[in-house]
């Protein structure tokens, strides 16, 4: 899967801009705040729906203007057009999603057709970072292969959100039906049961894959392990249903639900059994980090077939040149692959036939170097 | 856009509020109505009024009705042991007008959300279990909607009903007739199949 071109209306800096890409390797060269970075957001987000730096829509309109529009031509077996468009009037937000033209309603539709993979410096977050951060991106990764996940995801949230939300009224007013939270604990543990087994079988696959690209990067001996931490030690609903039971008391005290997959979450660990955040090395975190990109890139190949377009947005100012020539090495594997970088002489094309680049100057100008 | 009266402008607000209708069609409508003659506008204010002052709930199913009970719950001919449970009185029409079900009707006027704030109390429920109490009935179909919601309601209807030995079962959520597989989306294959019932 590779993508030719993108065309971006009023998005960010560019009014108006038309770019073509190399199948094999394309670098996108500027100074800071040219708007290299809001190129592949644009990508990413023709490809799920959002920001990869997680930033609202009407943020991404250009100053000024009422709509952006962004369209990525791919070519898979077949040409296909992913398009997104986004209006804001009156302080009302439209947004319209469509493929080959027709247009999409759910995500489900959408998810996991233009596949793509993004690295990016804060993606040392997923390591360093708050839980939260891990089950987004566990849940984004099984979701571009499995589209059943996603609507159980969005099933579970409306569950939970219920659930909770029923918790608080006990919390205030005390005289109500309370077999109407046994139902919503069957729900619960229902579609729980269905996104943890999914998370089980993701971590066995993931750390596998994890473990190869750790060695294939680092000069480190030996590769952590990556572990599933589930609060619920059982993905029988049965099980689960006991168990909201037994803490229904504190539940209702606190007015949430104190297990479930909203709390998830995975741990990395050594063969000592030492959480690798408690002796790795900035620098270590950050490779870790970009093996569990690559192990993303490595996993949507094994489920789907497909290669993913992997997109890198400026993450090698921050390595060693060693680890950037190893970085290089493994992203060498038949994927599209789409740099952004500061400096040009980091853009070592040696290895690929066909590399296009791009100077991104003031004002949103772009010229193509040969 | 602001309207040159005040008159205008309460129609228009009034007229958006309605499902379906934004402010541009409620402003289109509003100028419609300022362009009817006076007996059509009255006609049209007398039939809103009306409609509401001559029809009622049904004291037996909770549906629409003209008088006490509604034309279904009257008819003897109707099978009087089973009920589907519909979300709105329109969920009748919608059933009615595929005329393969012969039982009667219970309206719940809305489901258990309480996102919402709704919860059983706030339901048609209470005469529902009074009905199931009096006797005669074999079979309750829930036909609410495949949503978080509808699905609650259901297994919370469920639990209280199957109890007292009433058979409670739910429609089949999945492909509609004479669709092709392989423009269904993938949510709603795998609703019917895990929604399958024996042949
Ligand atoms: N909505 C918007 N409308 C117009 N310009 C915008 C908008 N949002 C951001 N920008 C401009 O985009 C620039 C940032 O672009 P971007 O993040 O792509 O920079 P970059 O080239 O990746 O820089 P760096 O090398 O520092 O990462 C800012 O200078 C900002 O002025
Ligand atoms: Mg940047
Ligand atoms: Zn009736």
């Amino acid at each position: 899967m590779y993508l030719k071109k993108l065309t971006l209306k009023n998005f960010r800096n560019y009014g108006d801009l038309s770019i073509e890409f190399s199948p094999e390797i394309t670098f996108i060269v500027g100074n800071n705040g040219v708007g290299k970075s809001n190129i592949i957001e644009a990508i990413s987000l023709t490809s799920t729906m959002r920001s990869f730096r997680n930033i609202p829509d009407i943020e991404m309109i250009q100053w000024g203007f009422e709509s952006y529009y962004c369209s990525s031509e791919i070519e898979d077996s077949q040409d296909r057009l992913f398009e997104v468009g986004c209006s804001c009037q009156g302080g009302k937000l439209r947004k319209r999603i469509k493929i080959d033209g027709i247009e999409i309603r759910s995500i489900s539709e959408f998810y996991g057709k233009f596949l793509t993979v993004v690295f990016a410096p804060f993606d040392i977050n997923i390591i360093n970072g708050m839980p939260e951060l891990r089950r987004r991106f566990t849940d984004s990764v099984i979701s571009k292969t499995n589209s059943h996940y996603l609507s159980d995801l969005s099933e579970f949230r409306k569950v939970l959100l219920s659930r909770n939300r029923f918790l608080k009224l006990l919390k205030e007013k005390k005289n109500l039906d309370m077999s109407e939270l046994d139902v919503w604990d069957h729900m619960f543990a229902s579609v729980s049961s269905r996104i943890i087994k999914a998370r089980k079988k993701f971590f066995v696959e993931l750390n596998d894959l994890f473990k190869n690209s750790y060695k294939g990067i680092s000069d480190d001996l030996e590769a952590p392990d990556i572990h599933y931490a589930s609060s619920i030690d059982s993905d029988e609903p049965d099980y689960i249903i006991r168990k909201l039971s037994e803490i229904r008391n504190k539940d209702s005290i606190i007015g949430s639900t104190g297990i479930g997959p909203q709390r998830d979450d995975f741990i990395i660990k050594n063969h000592r059994n030492i959480n690798f955040v408690n002796y790795a090395s900035q620098g270590q975190r950050r490779m870790a980090a970009i093996c569990l990109k690559i192990s993303e890139c490595d996993f949507i190949e094994s489920k789907t077939g497909t290669k993913a377009v992997i997109m890198v947005d400026d993450i090698f100012s921050e390595l060693d040149s060693q680890r950037r020539k190893n970085m290089i090495k493994v992203l060498k594997r038949g994927n599209q692959i789409i740099f952004t970088m500061v400096h040009q002489n980091n853009a070592d094309s040696s290895g690929f036939n066909a590399s296009k680049t791009y100077h991104v100057s003031n004002g949103g100008i772009l010229d193509e170097l040969v | 856009m602001k309207n040159p009266s005040r008159y205008l402008d309460a129609l228009t607000k009034e007229l958006s509020r309605l499902p379906g209708i934004g402010p541009k069609s409620a402003s289109r409508l509003a100028f419609h109505v300022l362009s009817m003659d006076g007996t059509e506008v009255e006609r049209l204010a007398r039939t809103l009024i009306e409609v509401k002052s001559h029809i009622f709930r049904c004291g037996v199913c909770g549906g629409i009705s003209e008088g006490d009970i509604c034309p279904i719950c009257g008819d003897e001919m109707r099978e009087r042991d089973v009920i589907c449970v519909v979300r709105d009185p329109k969920d009748v029409l919608t059933i009615e007008a595929t005329g393969g079900f012969h039982g009667r009707y219970h309206v719940l006027h809305g489901l258990i959300s309480p996102l919402d704030g709704i919860g059983p109390d706030d339901l048609n429920i209470g005469s529902l279990v009074g009905r199931c109490r009096d006797g005669g009935i074999r079979e309750i179909i829930l036909a609410l909607n495949p949503t978080v919601e509808g699905d609650a309601t259901s297994l919370y209807l469920a639990r209280l009903l199957s109890p007292g030995g009433i058979t409670v079962t739910r429609i089949a959520h999945g492909l509609p007739v004479g669709s092709d597989l392989e423009f269904s989306d993938s949510a709603t294959i795998a609703r019917s199949i895990e929604c399958r019932i024996r042949l």
